[in-house]
């Protein structure tokens, strides 16, 4: 069963048109892959599907529900987490604390509680505190959980964003270009970690222009170019279609974007 | 447990403090840094954990004290009963104020809690039938303990100062909760935040109410250590001294707020005494160009403030 319908998503930015009537399913339990040149509108239809901005037109079902106009957070709290391009982790927090404030939607308790420090509030905590502290160790991390986030190095720094999108015990994980500036040992190691979360059962979106991580771990692909949908299918499928190649390597006549 | 029984030896030395204060004008410099530690704590758990800024602060300040004060002067309200009016309603009205004002970011949050800060002061000068106008409010009641009255500074010295150590222990136990890194993530990203599914204009807005309650709970103290208050003391140039306490003690650090309004208060006390030495006009004015000076030489040389500035000293004697 599809876990989220996207049905003709359309944005407009003044004159310009990013998306131009996007519609695609994901399947539950897939990674599914998101691919274009650059300015294709990937990062938009992600920022679209995770609330951060409004569609002009067109409907996204989560489970068969609209999720059009939800806040982020509430989003968040339904089941749909995700990553950034340009790496958004809590500089200002050690490794296990970003992890922990993953956990945030997950537990109560408020400024009353926490002032006070009732039982109930540290029972609260110590909880956090160990499911985090699991998390990052499922993920080979438990080594730097008290770094200073932003000490880490750029590889780290993604995989513990991946972590602290994973605490919030996503349905729907939205990845934003997670391999970018990742050495090969790292986009290895990636790879892997997202092959793992599929097999805990977590549908993921994954937008990439690495086509070696891509290829490798995607079970379904879109491709857009333009705002438009030109292709999609398995892995081995698109890698073929005569759209695709043309929009990333230009036709006969030369090159096309 | 090393930083409890740290700030155990605090409590014990400012407990027997007041026997070695030559005098009580000593003492009351005491009681104003403890009012004044209140208020910018509340300020830091906005500007340093939250990372909105407020240039108004002194208004809640004001606030606390002249609700209470009027509740208990005018309407004949016990002084605790007021506080414990004045300390919520002060908290809510910046809560109320707070859901349009934090919409707002950086530079143009600045302007807008400055305007809130200096609409307040003019409420307070004009509204004269409630707030008594320039010439202030005066016979606000001590407030009383049973039998036992506040009514010297040694005993409202005792009162303000547990009343410090009861809301750092408090922040310091938000700032280290959900609540806290939630706070926290705000201030870092917040779109990543509201990616965690932090609502967080949700939190802005009660940071921002809780800190104004922390200085409203200052202004109440105040209001019934004094018994009369006038609006001078909670203008504008008052929202800029509380946050160069805040900076000057070490912005993200609860304890570095007491520490920075120890600072400010003897300060600003000398000043006063020096500045008309030195200039025969507008020596109050001199003032502010002083501490806007320190806030530079901190935001440049020392952007963590004197806590950090100590905990490398005692680094580098390690």
């Amino acid at each position: 069963m599809s876990l989220l319908q996207v049905e003709g998503i359309t944005k407009h930015f003044g004159g310009l048109t990013a998306l131009s009537g996007i519609s695609f399913s994901v399947d539950e339990g897939k990674v599914f892959g998101l691919i274009g040149p650059n300015g294709a509108g990937k990062t938009t239809l992600l920022n679209i599907i995770s609330g951060f901005i409004p569609a002009t037109s067109g409907d996204i079902l989560l489970k068969g529900k609209s999720i059009m106009g939800c806040h982020p957070h509430v989003l968040a709290s339904r089941g749909i987490s995700r990553t950034f391009q340009n790496g958004h982790l809590f500089g200002n927090m050690t490794a296990l604390e970003n992890v922990m404030v993953g956990c945030h939607i997950r537990f109560r308790g408020e400024f009353l509680s926490a002032a006070l420090q009732t039982r109930w509030s540290h029972r609260q905590e110590r909880e956090i505190y160990r499911q985090s502290l699991e998390i990052l160790s499922s993920m080979g991390l438990h080594s730097w959980a008290q770094e200073p986030a932003d000490s880490l190095p750029f590889g780290l720094q993604r995989l513990i964003e991946i972590a602290r999108g994973v605490a919030t015990k996503p349905e729907l994980l939205l990845l934003d270009e997670p391999a970018a500036g990742l050495n090969p040992g790292e986009k290895e190691l990636l790879t892997e970690e997202i092959a793992r979360l599929r097999n805990l059962g977590i549908t993921i979106i994954l937008v990439e222009h690495d086509m070696g991580v891509v290829m490798s771990v995607c079970d379904y692909l879109v491709v857009l170019n333009y705002g438009q949908k030109i292709a999609e299918g398995t892995p081995e499928a698109v890698q073929i279609d005569p759209e695709v190649v043309t929009a990333y390597l230009g036709d006969e006549n030369g090159f096309h974007a | 447990m090393k930083i409890y029984s740290g700030w155990a030896a605090v409590a014990v030395g400012l407990a027997f403090l007041p026997v070695l204060l030559p005098s009580n004008y000593y003492l009351g410099i005491m009681i104003f840094i403890g009012l004044n530690a209140l208020a910018a704590m509340g300020l830091c758990l906005l500007m340093g954990y939250a990372g909105q800024i407020s240039l108004g602060h002194a208004a809640f300040f004001g606030l606390g004290a002249y609700t209470s004060g009027i509740l208990s002067a005018s309407y004949g309200l016990s002084p605790w009963l007021s506080m414990a009016i004045a300390v919520p309603a002060t908290a809510g009205l910046a809560f109320a104020l707070g859901v349009p004002i934090l919409r707002l970011q950086g530079y143009y949050l600045a302007v807008a809690t400055l305007g809130m800060g200096i609409i307040v002061y003019l409420v307070f000068m004009n509204w004269t039938s409630l707030t008594g106008g320039p010439s202030g409010l005066s016979s606000i009641p001590y407030l009383t303990l049973g039998p036992f009255t506040f009514n010297r500074d040694l005993k409202v010295y005792y009162l303000v100062w547990a009343m410090v150590f009861l809301a750092l222990a408090g922040g310091r136990n938000i700032v280290n909760s959900r609540v806290g890194r939630a706070l926290r993530s705000i201030h870092s990203s917040e779109i990543a935040a509201q990616a965690m599914g932090i609502n967080t204009s949700r939190y802005k807005v009660k940071v921002f109410a809780l800190s104004a309650g922390y200085a409203a709970l200052a202004g109440g103290l105040y209001a019934h250590y004094l018994t009369f208050i006038s609006p001078a003391p909670f203008g504008y140039q008052f929202s800029i001294e509380l946050l160069v306490m805040v900076v000057v003690g070490g912005i993200g650090n609860l304890s570095g707020a007491i520490l920075g309004a120890a600072v400010i208060t003897l300060l600003s006390e000398i000043l006063r005494d020096l500045m008309p030495r030195l200039f025969s006009y507008g020596a109050g004015e001199y003032e502010i160009v002083f501490f806007g000076i320190l806030l530079i030489v901190f935001m440049i040389f020392l952007p963590g403030g004197l806590v950090q500035g100590l905990e490398f000293m005692r680094r580098r004697r390690a």
